[in-house]
């Protein structure tokens, strides 16, 4: 009981230095929040934890982050570590949808809430909320812009990662909404990093003389396709797609180098993920259900979004 | 024409009188001590020409030897540590660092393009000092210091990039990477450079003779006179560099600082090295195997993607083949010693 106490005061002085000053004059006891995600490394990720800390710190309340580096093990062990601190709500996006369980039962045990977002877990009657990223609309919205641009047959190569769930949704998406317009010629690993896309892409440019477009899986990829594009001297025979709606791929749409991107908007993601945890916590009514649709950004409407940051 | 003893002799009588003309001795002694390696990459040039139309074309070639650019810096880099009996992983994460610090400088600071590639470089030469004099210094083993400099860099350049990768639309700078010379790319020129300074670093000057030492037997090069720390200093801060100078063209190639990149990349430059036949156990290794090493990476990768072979297969055909070359390697190596 006594390490709990110290725990809970350690972190307080810790994580929460600047919030402290705001805290001092709100009267009621700090709420602690449990963060974790994938990877801090993903600007998406880091978007979603600005937007959630924002709120949290407004409120004079305490937000403890972990960054699990992509590794499952060092995840479920960083949530152990926080639910001993004494969190009192922990707001998870697991690394693996299926393999998070004993931090899930572990939460239940001791009535911690859970408020899981961007991608769902398998044990979905463990978790109390879920903000999902509706990663499959993100692809259905390129497929639609595809279809819109592409003729009959035209051949596209996909840039994805491999037995990645949200991967997967949005490839689903695509290629549920092309159908038999377009034919995928290549399916290729880009690890979703630029530098291991654009050598793949160079690639298979000269593998299919006749390639009509790219599809990366993120955006990342996406750019990685663009400067492959240029390489090769192909531009506007090669059209590009992405997925994210990250600020490089929104400069190259607005430069003409890329046709659009499948956006997603990490700061709703991030309010309505604490909204709904404040509303949980409250024990107001609050969608145990919630998914954010993701939308096109082309040159259509490419003048309506900032440039500089995410939407 | 040969005589008839000679002609009895085959290949090795052959072998035997190029030996009497210096310029062929040279060659010959070079395909010799490659053979392995060397059958290797021709067999796969070969099979690639006839099982694809588009490998043996100008464009392709080209752009194997584009692709290769950034992997010829790390190689270098790498066997160099490993002739020392060292390692450097700091490699990719070098590459993220001093892109992201020349892209930023080109379009945040407003920086000279010539002054952002020095910032660039610089970064990796300051990294590579660091770890020689880490290195040197305290004893800790390379693999420790690299990996955990590696971490460094990787965080150096989140931070510094603020997590988002840093677009670039500056021709000059973009021109460092996708330029020509005549019809030769320029990082294959830049390529060349290194590996002619490489080269002529490892065989002809003292330091190559002293890397040589240290890696092949440490204490009787101390008792030679040789500085061990001077040299550990030198290669690591000439690897840091090299991985700089990687990262100034890759981000110029992919007109943008990208923080998220060149993860694993030490991977490929390993085995370039190994399969050149740089021994992991230091000492022995020479530039023109590593540059056999490098074409059979850069013309595996390039292959197995024109033959439109699935990611997953990909990864087994890559080990398979890495596996056979240092086998094959290894034979003909123990058939010398006997």
């Amino acid at each position: 009981m006594m390490k709990k106490v110290l725990a809970v005061l350690l972190t307080a002085c810790m994580a929460a230095a600047p919030a402290a000053v705001v805290g001092a004059e709100t009267e009621h006891e700090p709420v602690v929040f449990g963060f974790t995600v994938t990877t801090n490394n993903n600007p998406f990720f880091a978007e979603i934890e600005a937007a959630v800390r924002e709120v949290v710190e407004a409120n004079g309340d305490v937000l403890i982050t972990s960054d699990p580096q992509s590794d499952l093990q060092t995840q479920i062990s960083q949530c152990e570590d926080m639910i001993a601190q004494g969190i009192d709500c922990l707001l998870l996006c697991p690394i693996d949808s299926a393999a998070i369980k004993p931090v899930l039962t572990l939460c239940d045990e001791q009535d911690i809430p859970v408020v899981n977002f961007d991608t769902d877990v398998v044990d979905v009657d463990l978790v109390d909320a879920l903000v999902a990223t509706d990663n499959y609309s993100a692809g259905v919205a390129v497929g639609e812009d595809m279809l819109k641009t592409l003729p009959e047959g035209a051949k596209i190569a996909i840039l994805d990662i491999p037995s990645n769930v949200a991967s997967d949704a949005r490839i689903q998406g695509l290629l549920d909404t092309v159908g038999d317009h377009v034919e995928v010629v290549d399916r290729l690993n880009g690890k979703g990093d630029t530098g291991v896309s654009l050598p793949i892409a160079e690639d298979l440019i000269v593998a299919n003389p006749d390639l009509a477009a790219f599809f990366g899986m993120n955006d990342p990829m996406a750019i990685g396709c663009v400067q492959a594009v240029a390489s090769q001297n192909k531009e506007g025979e090669i059209l590009v797609w992405g997925v994210d709606g990250s600020p490089e791929a929104k400069q190259c749409i607005a430069e003409g180098t890329m046709v659009g991107t499948g956006a997603q908007s990490p700061a709703t993601i991030g309010e309505v993920t604490i909204d709904t945890a404040y509303k949980l916590l409250a024990g107001e009514s609050f969608d145990e259900k919630i998914y954010i649709e993701s939308f096109i950004i082309n040159g259509d409407n490419i003048d309506d979004y900032s440039l500089e940051g995410w939407q | 024409m040969m005589d008839g003893a000679e002609k009895k002799r085959g290949l090795a009588g052959l072998y035997r009188k190029s030996q009497q003309i210096p310029v062929l001795r040279n060659i010959t002694s070079y395909v010799y001590r490659n053979t392995g390696i060397l059958v290797g990459l021709v067999i796969l040039c070969l099979f690639l020409s006839f099982g694809t139309e588009t490998f043996a074309t100008q464009t392709n070639i080209i752009n194997i030897l584009r692709q290769i650019s950034t992997n010829v810096c790390l190689t270098v880099g790498i066997m160099l540590a490993i002739l020392l009996g060292g390692i450097d992983l700091t490699g990719g994460a070098v590459i993220a660092l001093s892109g992201c610090i020349s892209a930023k400088a080109v379009m945040d600071l407003g920086t000279p393009v010539w002054a952002a590639i020095f910032l660039g470089c610089l970064a990796g030469l300051v990294v590579g000092m660091a770890n020689g004099l880490i290195i040197a210094y305290t004893d800790m083993p390379p693999f420790i210091v690299t990996l955990a400099m590696q971490n460094i860099c990787r965080g150096a350049a989140y931070l510094y990039a603020d997590g988002n990768p840093i677009r670039v639309s500056n021709e000059a700078f973009e021109k460092i990477g996708m330029g020509y010379l005549g019809s030769i790319p320029l990082p294959v020129i830049y390529s060349i450079v290194i590996l002619a300074v490489s080269a002529w670093l490892l065989t002809q000057t003292k330091m190559g003779q002293e890397i040589y030492a240290v890696g092949g037997n440490r204490e009787a090069a101390r008792f030679t006179g040789i500085n061990i720390n001077r040299v550990q200093i030198f290669v690591y801060s000439y690897s840091g560099l090299l991985a700089g100078v990687a990262g100034v063209v890759l981000a110029a190639r992919m007109a943008s600082g990208q923080p998220a990149t060149g993860v694993g990349y030490e991977t490929d430059a390993v085995a370039a090295a190994v399969l050149g036949g740089t021994s992991m156990s230091g000492g022995v290794g020479t530039p023109g195997g590593m540059i056999i090493g490098i074409l059979v990476i850069g013309v595996l990768n390039n292959g197995l993607n024109l033959l439109h072979v699935n990611s997953f297969w990909q990864y087994v055909a890559r080990g398979v083949v890495i596996l056979l070359a240092v086998y094959v390697d290894l034979m003909r190596k123990r058939r010398a010693y006997r």
